[in-house]
């Protein structure tokens, strides 16, 4: 199972992000574990998690965050701008699929 | 255009990381997110037991529910700094990673010391509660900062070794209670000889009240809303920028209130609920034009991205059309999106501050609290109708913008086809 969170200044807009890309993971038949967080949960969910997006209106915080949590860089990314607009949670479940699994190799 | 984006990106970016990613404001800034349930709840309970309706003042002053609702205020938001002086500290310590609750202990302590109070009897509230407030930030911010001051000088007892870790923990922290204590009584001393009498009044008439009749006036306010739309325009979230007005207003909202509570006119135009006002529908005023894509747009793009914001507009979330339009970096859209918050903002200061729209009583609103309730809430029926009139002002303001963009992506989307 993956477990992927989104997060942003509040968790609220990751959050509708969330429902769309339950409905397309169950659509996909892929076993998810997905949540919205807020920014200053970041640090207790990091460990645990398989892939954290983050909104892209805290886009310029990332590479903060990267250097933050050095072990845990390489699955942390933003949500593309337009996908994340138009709610499409078919695409960016995939591209934080691709992700893990590029990651697991 | 593209100049102004990338000049916005390389000044404002800078700027807004370094005071989210200042320590202090980060901790103050939690504070008051994890006491804002107590602050609301403070507020309610005054406006439950002051509200002024002739039948809801008999009930409740005839069933003994006002003295039950001024008992949850008085111990909840009349003493705010007393919260302030014990979660500040914690916050504040973690940062530092130096132990937090022996860091609020000692905070809590030298707050104490500072206040003028009746000896073995009272504490008299006086200097708790909003007055009181930036004593408490201060030394909340202060007493921290000295301690990890002297863990880095390594001014401590130790212990030998084998001492069990609690007892070693007792003794760490009792050189920096021993030395925060005997500084806060000869500053408590020192200040009692002035002509202002404590601390706390001190620091009220010289920090808080010139910094409030600062911070609380249009230009400033008006100045502060512009940031935060230009970052979100950026695409940084501009909530860092105002936290750092959140203890100004917050105190505006908690003055109205006691005034509210005395039977006095209302002091303040600005407090925190007044926000209200400057964003329906989320930055950029974009409530009107969720229901513009919703019903007008032409492109089915829009469209289903109008169905999709509709309900978290409401709410004054709007990240689905920043990003989903874009309103980021657009040009054309940069007019509105820009001008309405400075519209909405002046408009509602000029009808608070000519009466026609009554002042606003303080009660603290939380940012997601539905449009048109969250204006019945902060003041009455009057503010709604102020809030009605926002909407439509900044409807009218998006529709020939909307009408541009949606004419490009539908001739976008045909010629795809």
């Amino acid at each position: 199972m993956y477990k992927i969170a989104l997060v942003c200044e509040h968790g609220a807009s990751t959050g509708l992000c969330v429902r769309k890309m339950v409905d397309a993971s169950l659509e996909l038949g892929t076993e998810c574990d997905i949540a919205a967080y807020s920014l200053s949960k970041l640090e207790n969910i990091v460990g645990e998690m398989d892939c954290v997006l983050f909104g892209p209106q805290i886009s310029f915080k990332l590479d903060k965050f990267k250097k933050a949590y050095t072990d845990h860089a390489a699955k942390m990314t933003v949500i593309n701008s337009m996908d994340f607009g138009m709610m499409n949670g078919d695409k960016i479940l995939k591209d934080a699929i691709k992700l893990i699994e590029k990651n697991h190799q | 255009m593209e100049r102004l984006i990338t000049s916005l990106q390389k000044w404002l970016m800078p700027v807004a990381d370094k005071i989210s990613n200042n320590k202090f404001m980060n901790s103050l800034g939690q504070t008051f997110q994890l006491l804002l349930p107590i602050i609301m709840i403070g507020s309610f309970a005054c406006l439950g037991a002051f509200l002024d309706i002739p039948v809801w003042q008999s009930f409740v002053t005839s069933t003994g529910l006002q003295v039950i609702l001024m008992t949850i205020q008085s111990l909840t938001l009349s003493i705010i700094a007393l919260y302030v002086v014990i979660v500040l500290p914690i916050q504040y310590a973690g940062k530092l990673e130096i132990n937090p609750v022996s860091a609020a202990v000692i905070s809590l302590m030298a707050f104490l010391i500072l206040t003028p109070h009746d000896l073995y009897t009272a504490i008299p509230t006086q200097w708790l509660g909003y007055s009181g407030l930036f004593g408490a930030m201060i030394v909340g911010g202060l007493v921290p900062r000295f301690i990890k001051f002297l863990i880095n000088r390594k001014i401590y007892v130790r212990m030998p070794k084998g001492v069990p870790s609690i007892v070693e923990d007792s003794f760490a922290s009792l050189v920096p209670s021993l030395l925060t204590m005997i500084i806060v009584v000869i500053i408590a001393w020192i200040f009692s000889t002035t002509s202002l009498g404590s601390f706390h009044n001190i620091i009220y008439t010289l920090i808080q009240t010139p910094m409030q009749g600062f911070g609380l006036s249009l230009p400033a306010y008006l100045i502060m809303q512009i940031i935060c739309t230009l970052l979100m325009f950026c695409g940084i979230h501009g909530n860092t920028v105002f936290a750092v007005f959140t203890p100004l207003t917050m105190a505006a909202g908690a003055e109205n209130l006691a005034a509210l509570a005395a039977g006095e006119p209302l002091p303040n135009i600005i407090t925190s609920s007044f926000s209200v006002f400057c964003q329906p529908g989320g930055i950029g005023c974009t409530f009107g034009l969720a229901f513009l894509l919703t019903f007008l747009a032409k492109s089915k793009r829009l469209r289903t991205l109008g169905k999709l914001s509709v309900i978290p507009a409401i709410f004054g979330i709007n990240e689905p059309m920043i990003f989903g339009i874009p309103i980021l970096l657009n040009p054309l859209l940069f007019i509105p999106y820009l001008l309405n918050p400075i519209i909405c903002t002046v408009v509602s200061y000029i009808s608070i501050a000519t009466g026609i729209v009554p002042r606003l009583s303080g009660t603290e609103i939380n940012w997601t609290m539905p449009q048109f309730v969250s204006g019945f809430l902060a003041q009455g029926p009057q503010a709604v109708v102020l809030q009605i009139v926002l909407v439509a002002i900044t409807t009218i303001i998006w529709l020939p913008f909307f009408k541009i963009v949606d004419k490009q992506i539908s001739t976008e989307e045909i010629e795809n086809q």
